[in-house]
């Protein structure tokens, strides 16, 4: 599982992120992007020494200040599920169109190689 | 793939997880956290964590972790200094 695809599922869930300054941040995740930028709803954010508490209304945090986040492990469960189905889903739509193209592919090849091919072998003999 | 590991952070904290995924900048994801917190007034205490996802530009070293060594280990008789944080050159 990609570490990117758990942090899309947490959308709209709960979580936990520790910058590297060592302060961190309760609240919900709204939104994130490939840089792992992210923004939080209803946040409470705690002193590196975790003695001061703030109560935000919402935060974008620039992803490379990141140290860890934490997430509910119920999601992993349904990210899970969520990969299994899309991958039944590709298999059985694939699987067709894979057998389809190579099949067009094979003919058209044998087209080209056999017209000019065979005149010119004819010509020379 | 979904066997324990143990991962050592830059900040010097050693987290014990099932590796459950990682990427292209080997951001990780472990599930089953446990962080094993050292000090020399007391043995080890273990904390578990649930979920964690690191990222990449953080992690010292990720490694296979042996469990019958460590569940046969009484870590809470062990007294050792905590690991420090990364230090960059000091001249």
């Amino acid at each position: 599982m990609l570490p990117l695809s758990l942090l899309k599922a947490a959308q709209g869930k709960p979580m936990m992120v520790e910058l590297k300054n060592g302060e961190s941040f309760n609240g919900h995740l709204i939104d994130c992007d490939t840089f792992m930028n992210i923004t939080l709803r209803e946040v409470y954010q705690t002193s590196a020494d975790s003695d001061r508490f703030w109560k935000l209304k919402e935060v974008y945090i620039r992803g490379s200040t990141i140290k860890y986040l934490q997430v509910q492990p119920a999601l992993l469960d349904s990210v899970k599920e969520e990969q299994q189905r899309a991958r039944e889903a590709g298999r059985s739509n694939a699987g067709g169109q894979r057998g389809g193209r190579g099949m067009n592919r094979g003919n058209a090849r044998g087209r080209v190689r056999g017209g000019p091919g065979a005149r010119g072998r004819g010509r020379g003999g | 793939m979904e066997k324990r590991v143990l991962l050592v952070m830059q900040d010097g904290r050693v987290v014990m997880g099932i590796l459950v995924g990682w990427d292209q900048k080997s951001n990780i994801i472990l599930s089953e956290c446990i962080e094993r917190r050292f000090s020399l007034e007391s043995g080890a205490v273990d904390t578990s964590l649930g979920v964690y996802m690191v990222k990449g530009d953080q992690i010292c070293l990720v490694g296979e972790l042996d469990t019958g060594v460590d569940d046969a280990t009484q870590w809470s008789e062990i007294r050792a200094e905590p690991l420090p944080a990364l230090r960059y050159g000091e001249t």
